[in-house]
């Protein structure tokens, strides 16, 4: 009989376990999930995390709400989401320019404390943009000008997704002590003031440059990539390295990103469906439209474990290099974050 | 598509139902005090994600104008700016609403703001292909410029006098630089005390609620003898007084246009340049500050005028002018619109329904507008316990949505009691308000972005044709308004002089 009782109960324990095995795999969120965004309203992450929403909460069927909640380049709302219950409910929606947090100071968290869902959008025709005034039609006449002049260039922020790629450019080109950054508050900003002639040249995306180089009031000379770039409205770009070959393939992974992350501690199976509920979102219709209308790639989106190591990636580059050239504040060290390659 | 074919189709039910929707969807958020017409706007997008581009503009332009116009009611009869370009229109309306003109307040508000919205939209229609060739103009030091031209017409024109106006002005700025540089991020920490809360900055819409709502409550019961507005029976429409100040109206309407069309400067500027030009305009200055029917037209003209030039740079460059406009970029994006002079151009039907969404917004809010001014004045009638509940629930709300952070809260209490101090020793609010608006996003910014691209140099501020005219215009507003009593004086004298002789 002790047999039989102790048969039952092996049973029982296995049934519980398999039951309690099925279950993880197949997490179901109870309740309201909510996008965190570090942005304000309409700017082109907004839209993005606004467009991503309803197709999430149909596949995951909940509710997802977006709630922006600006401020330190998005470090308020990554601080804010990494002191909320890692359960999946509270997801980050986050951009490239947190990659430097470790040394602006923005945040002490980074890719250490995040995991990286999902990454679509590597924006492919960002580039060097010069003031049409300057003369400059080459990529060569450029390189020739900014290592003899001492030149002013546009940013959308220290440690933005343009900023960096401009930085590494003058470092590796020698001229960082010629050039000057100035910081402006959007990419819009930053492509007008080169239009303007407030500044020389910027790094900048041919979306936000677009209306003023087809009015001629600025030229896009090369791409940030290892491959040339066929603009469907400006033509052949050269990839940057044919000119500054000292970038390699950090040219490819320097610039823009967005993405939605959540804290590692949230349990597996539910990144796990998190992440394959991205999938699901960035194949809906209003999404890959949204993609192709901001001229992104989506062979280049990335999921789960690719995703992160990209964000890992860029953080670590991007930190050391705006601190080596002495516009990040703290040593990224201080906070975990170690040099690439080290 | 003929103009006609575009005419039967913007009536259509749907699209007169779409635009009716965005009008009171507007007026609502605008109304509401801390919620601005940015965040109004902001939460609509996602409706009109799920609309054709059309649609999308049609009823993004409705709300933008329902809630320009929105923010001024709030401000006409609780003396709480709906969003900061209404606080011009607190200055006017609400001495109105005191003693019993609310109806007058409230109908001359939605009369001006419909003419401003009515002479920017027909303003746009014709300058936006000019927009380029302003904006290039306006580089960081021009902004600089701008921003303290507002700053200091605000601080002479508040009520009190100006030496009061500049202290107020000056508090709001030393409060805007609270939080991370806006240049370098939050590596550059300034005056927050070490508290997290600050690392942003002094949220604009709790101090602003809380400077204008929470001071209005505590005055309430610090003051025994509070109670209601005493309401007189008026016109519903104001057009005598629209029609009396008819060149007042196109003036300010035309300047509040131009400065939409500048990026950044926006409408909480263009609403005292608006009020300033009303009052260099009129023959009657003494009743500046004490509900006079020519500020208020100033004030809402200007600032209705305004949100239709902001569409200007979105249409020739792609850049938008303002918040909201900004936001009207992202749908159009979604939409696979890339805006700019050559989508303009090969689209002329958009632009033309683009303005005949705002005229048509514009006529929806003066009858919605008018029609309403009775039962919100009979609401206003109720206890005041209830009415002052009532603006504690909306300011706290307000200013909790407008970054989704509890300290917010307390921020809002805190800039409550400073109102109240500065009420108590007669010290305008307007000009803390206005600095706090434009202290770092552009009075900051700016200077500092303007010194990093003339590497270094100030000669640039005073050397640039539009910097100097800038300049000019300032020390022309300044010496008028010191040199005002002592000209007065003098004829005085002189006149005593004649008549002696």
């Amino acid at each position: 009989m002790k047999k039989v009782w102790a048969l039952m109960l092996a049973a029982m324990l296995v049934c519980t376990f398999a039951f309690s095995a099925v279950a993880e795999e197949e997490w179901k969120p109870e309740g309201t999930i909510r996008i965190i965004l570090g942005f304000s309203a309409g700017g082109g992450i907004d839209v993005m995390c606004r467009t991503a929403a309803p197709a999430l909460a149909e596949y995951l069927d909940c509710d997802v709400i977006v709630e922006n909640m600006p401020g330190a380049s998005s470090g308020i709302a990554t601080d804010y989401v990494l002191g909320e219950e890692a359960n999946g409910m509270t997801i980050l929606g986050t951009s490239s320019s947190m990659c430097a947090f470790s040394t602006t100071e923005n945040s002490d968290n980074s890719y250490l404390q995040l995991d990286m869902l999902a990454m679509p959008f590597v924006v492919r025709n960002t580039g060097v943009v010069v003031n049409a005034k300057l003369g400059i039609n080459t990529m060569e006449e450029f390189v020739e000008y900014v290592t003899t002049h001492n030149t002013t260039a546009s940013t959308a922020g220290v440690g933005s997704m343009w900023h960096i790629p401009a930085a590494e450019l003058a470092a590796d080109l020698g001229c960082s002590d010629k050039v000057t950054f100035v910081p402006y508050d959007s990419g819009q900003k930053t492509a007008l003031a080169v239009a303007q002639g407030e500044v020389d040249w910027s790094a900048i995306d041919a979306i936000n440059a677009g209306e003023y180089m087809r009015q001629g009031l600025c030229k896009m000379l090369c791409v940030f990539s290892t491959q040339a770039y066929d603009d469907p409205e400006f033509g052949h770009m050269p990839a940057v390295t044919d000119y500054v070959p000292q970038m390699g393939e950090l040219a490819d992974v320097i610039g823009g990103w967005r993405g939605f992350a959540v804290s590692k501690e949230t349990p597996e199976n539910v990144k796990a469906k998190l992440t394959e509920a991205f999938q699901h979102v960035v194949g809906t219709e209003e999404f890959t439209t949204l993609l192709l209308n901001n001229n992104m790639n989506l062979e280049d989106v990335a999921y789960g474990e690719d995703a992160q190591r990209i964000f890992e990636m860029s953080s670590r580059i991007s930190s050391y290099l705006l601190y080596d050239l002495g516009d990040g504040t703290r040593d990224p060290a201080e906070v975990g974050v170690l040099r690439w390659g080290e | 598509m003929d103009i006609l074919q575009m005419l039967s189709e913007a009536f259509a039910p749907d699209i007169v139902l779409l635009l009716m929707a965005g009008v009171c969807i507007g007026i609502i958020g605008g109304a509401l005090p801390g919620i601005s017409s940015t965040t109004t706007a902001a939460l609509m997008a996602t409706f009109a994600l799920t609309m054709d581009v059309t649609h999308a503009v049609m009823f993004m332009a409705a709300t933008q104008v329902g809630s320009t116009y929105g923010g001024s009611i709030s401000a006409s009869i609780l003396n709480i700016p709906g969003t900061p370009a209404s606080a011009a229109t607190a200055l006017e309306a609400y001495p109105m609403a005191q003693r019993g003109e609310g109806q007058k307040a409230l109908a001359v508000n939605v009369m001006a703001s419909f003419w401003g919205n009515t002479i920017g939209a027909l303003l746009l229609l014709i300058i936006f292909p000019l927009a380029l060739s302003l904006v290039l103009y306006f580089g960081s030091w021009e902004m600089f410029w701008f921003s303290i031209f507002g700053l200091v017409i605000c601080a002479q024109l508040s009520r009190g006098d100006f030496k009061k106006g500049l202290l107020s002005a000056c508090l709001g700025l030393i409060f805007a630089f609270v939080g991370s540089d806006p240049i370098y991020g939050a590596g550059g920490m300034r005056f927050t005390l070490g508290i997290r809360a600050l690392k942003d900055g002094i949220g604009l819409i709790p101090a602003m609620v809380g400077l204008y709502g929470m001071s209005e409550v505590f005055t309430t019961l610090t003051n025994g003898n509070a109670k209601p507005l005493p309401v007189k029976k008026d016109k519903l429409f104001a057009f005598k007084e629209i029609w009396k100040y008819k060149w007042t109206t196109l003036k300010v309407a035309v300047v509040g246009f131009l400065i939409g069309v500048v990026p950044g400067v926006g409408s909480n500027i263009a609403s005292w340049v608006g009020y300033s030009q009303a009052r260099s305009a009129s023959k009657n200055k003494e009743a500046f500050g004490n509900g006079s029917v020519e500020g208020l037209i100033g004030s809402e003209a200007s600032n209705n005028a305004c949100a239709p030039g902001a569409y200007a740079p979105l249409l020739a460059l792609g850049i938008p002018g303002d918040g909201i406009t900004a936001i009207v970029l992202g749908v159009l994006t979604v939409q696979g619109v890339q805006t700019g002079a050559t989508f303009a151009r090969n689209n002329p039907e958009f632009i033309y329904l683009l303005v005949l969404s705002i005229l048509l917004a514009g006529v929806f809010f003066l009858l919605i507008g008018s029609f309403l001014c009775r039962p919100i004045l009979k609401a206003l009638s109720a206890p005041l316990p209830i009415i002052m509940a009532t603006v504690i629930c909306l300011c706290s709300m307000g200013a909790f949505s407008s970054a989704s952070r509890e300290s917010d809260i307390v921020i809002m209490f805190v800039f409550g009691v400073i109102g109240l101090l500065m009420k108590k020793s007669k010290i305008p609010i307007a000009p803390m308000v206005l600095g706090l608006v434009v202290g770092k996003d552009l009075i900051d910014s700016n200077f500092r972005r303007a010194i990093l691209a003339g590497r270094g140099s100030l000669a640039p501020f005073f050397t640039r044709p539009f910097s100097l005219a800038l300049i000019a215009l300032l020390l022309i507003v300044v010496l008028k308004d010191l040199l005002a009593p002592v000209i007065k004086r003098r004829r005085k004298q002189t006149a005593s002089v004649n008549e002696a002789e």
